[in-house]
């Protein structure tokens, strides 16, 4: 019984996911543009970064140790609250949805 | 708001962005394939007539000498390359060819590089008509070539034709011999031409042909079963489904025919294929209420038919694309509205939508079937900046810069200062990084915390400068 209502259930959301992004998909392969110029410019530019940065950092005299510590924090930074307000979104979502 | 919603739309549509192949990919078509290279009405082909498909290119209102005949043997007339770019004949794996001439004519398929035209397939004749040939291909040292097959055109002289010049050209005699105003000349001229292939993709995989144990006997087992499944493909059998059991308030007779009852009837799904035809047999009255609707596999309605869109006896409905399932709602009063469904082969079978029949596959793992593909490398906007995060902490190497056509190096600040011998450097460094480092840690860890009560927050989704 209960197998019968998680796989109806799942069948449910797959179905819904296919109606919504059904058009979607279309509009993705037919509007957006070739950006591979554009995001290899970005590219570019993060590239640059990775050799100027890493040149900055030896004049600050950060050690390893610290600069693992800065980076570790600045990574929880990033992921956790993006993290916490995805799955916020996501049952936001699922909530329009279901 | 505006934020939020921009927002809202930008995720999902980077979350439809994850999911395309997965929707694209939805359908998936298995069968035989059969690639037309070339098909022509009846007629001449033009003058300088080219195929789509390069080498297949046929003069036949200007003469062209090829060569002499020698008596009873296979005189090439003509030698084309066929190429099939979206073939990759595969070791093991079983063609058949079928080369249509509007007149008599020997050809001898064979693949590339195969010199000598006695060995191997050896000739067809074709007289009038199809020729097939059924070729396996053979990966050895001879057959370099993967998408390409070669066709000779023999003819074979007989003793009064030794010795006379043979080509190709315009005719107006029998049997593919003309005689006109080059009478000692005989050639073969082709009118149309077609190529077909069948293959097996499910031997596309030449790996899977290597691993396999027996592969002779396997191969030669699916080669048999890949020639009936072609036959009963291309047969476009029409086969009649009785649904007796599964009408509500009415029935399909024997003869597939949808026989209703004064009620409302609704059929269960019937599966159905594109190659698949519903036929009117008999319009209905005004009174009547019909209804066809199109079903995909998660029957989902495609589209649906209704009493003005069919008006016509005889008249063939047109199937959506994506459809696999129909459903019939009939209520009729005075005629009886009828239909037939026609389909290929033997896949009239199993024409019931069931629960099993359901495709759940990626139900079971959802991503299985994730094809993810990085459209104009988009995934690099998110991993270059943490690639430059990542490189924050590694080595640094001296900058190398061209000034005046020399080259300056700008060296790194340890070795300029940080791991020089002076005095407690190394102390001070200690220092510093308490100091300097240990304010920044200090930050970022209030910073942190921040976030996470943030996050925790039911009453705050700001993220950044974002509001969610």
């Amino acid at each position: 019984m209960i197998k019968f209502l998680i796989d109806g259930l799942l069948n449910l959301f797959s179905i819904v996911i296919t109606v919504v992004l059904t058009p979607i998909n279309l509009a993705l392969n037919t509007l957006v543009p070739d950006l591979t110029n554009a995001i290899a410019i970005v590219n570019s530019f993060w590239s640059l970064l990775e050799t100027y940065g890493k040149f900055c950092i030896s004049y600050t005299g950060m050690t390893s140790t610290t600069m693992s510590i800065i980076l570790v924090l600045i990574y929880a930074n990033l992921i956790i609250p993006w993290t916490v307000h995805g799955l916020k979104l996501v049952a936001k979502w699922w909530e329009v949805l279901v | 708001m505006k934020c939020r919603s921009g927002f809202n739309l930008l995720f999902v549509l980077c979350f439809a962005w994850l999911l395309v192949p997965y929707v694209s990919n939805a359908q998936t078509v298995s069968g035989y394939n059969t690639y037309y290279i070339q098909q022509t009405s009846n007629g001449t082909l033009p003058d300088n007539y080219t195929s789509p498909v390069s080498g297949l290119a046929f003069p036949t209102s200007s003469y062209t000498q090829l060569g002499a005949y020698q008596n009873q043997t296979y005189n090439v007339i003509r030698a084309m390359d066929l190429q099939f770019p979206n073939i990759e004949f595969v070791n093991g794996n079983t063609y058949t060819f079928t080369i249509n001439f509007d007149y008599g004519s020997y050809i001898y398929p064979s693949w590339p590089n195969t010199a000598n035209i006695s060995t191997s397939f050896g000739i067809r004749s074709c007289p009038f008509g199809t020729c097939t040939a059924t070729m396996t291909w053979q990966n050895d040292s001879s057959h370099q070539s993967v998408n390409t097959l070669q066709l000779k055109l023999v003819h074979k002289a007989n003793a009064n034709q030794t010795g006379k010049t043979f080509g190709i050209g315009p005719m107006t005699g029998n049997n593919g011999l003309f005689y006109n105003a080059y009478s000692s000349q005989q050639g073969i001229r082709i009118n149309s031409a077609t190529v077909d292939i069948v293959e097996d993709p499910n031997y596309q995989n030449t790996q899977d042909i290597i691993n396999n144990n027996n592969q002779n006997t396997q191969t030669i087992i699916n080669n048999q079963n890949a020639n009936t499944q072609a036959q009963i493909e291309s047969q476009q059998v029409c086969s009649k489904i009785d649904k007796t059991s599964t009408i509500q308030n009415g029935y399909i007779n024997s003869n597939g025919s949808i026989v209703t009852s004064n009620s409302y009837g609704v059929t269960d799904f019937i599966k159905i294929n594109q190659n698949s035809t519903i036929k009117v047999l008999e319009t209905f009255t005004s009174h009547s209420v019909t209804n066809i609707c199109f079903y995909n596999i998660n029957k989902v309605k495609i589209s649906c038919m209704s009493n003005s869109d069919i008006t016509q006896v005889n008249e063939i409905l047109s199937i959506p694309n994506n459809s696999d399932f129909v459903r019939f709602s009939i209520n009729y009063d005075v005629n009886k509205p009828q239909f037939e469904i026609c389909k290929n082969g033997n896949q009239a079978l199993n024409d019931t939508l069931t629960d099993s029949s359901v495709n759940d596959s990626k139900i079971n793992s959802f991503f299985n079937d994730l094809d993810f593909y990085d459209n104009n490398n988009f995934s690099s906007l998110i991993t270059s900046p943490i690639n430059f995060l990542n490189s924050l902490n590694d080595t640094c190497t001296p900058i190398n810069l061209q000034l005046f056509g020399q080259t300056v190096s700008l060296p790194c600040g340890t070795t300029v200062f940080w791991e020089r011998d002076f005095p407690y450097i190394s102390t001070f460094r200690v220092f510093w990084n308490v100091l300097f480092g240990g304010a920044l840690i200090y930050t970022l860890g209030l910073l942190l915390v921040k976030n996470i009560s943030d996050a925790i927050d039911p009453t705050k989704d700001n993220i950044g400068g974002l509001k969610l």
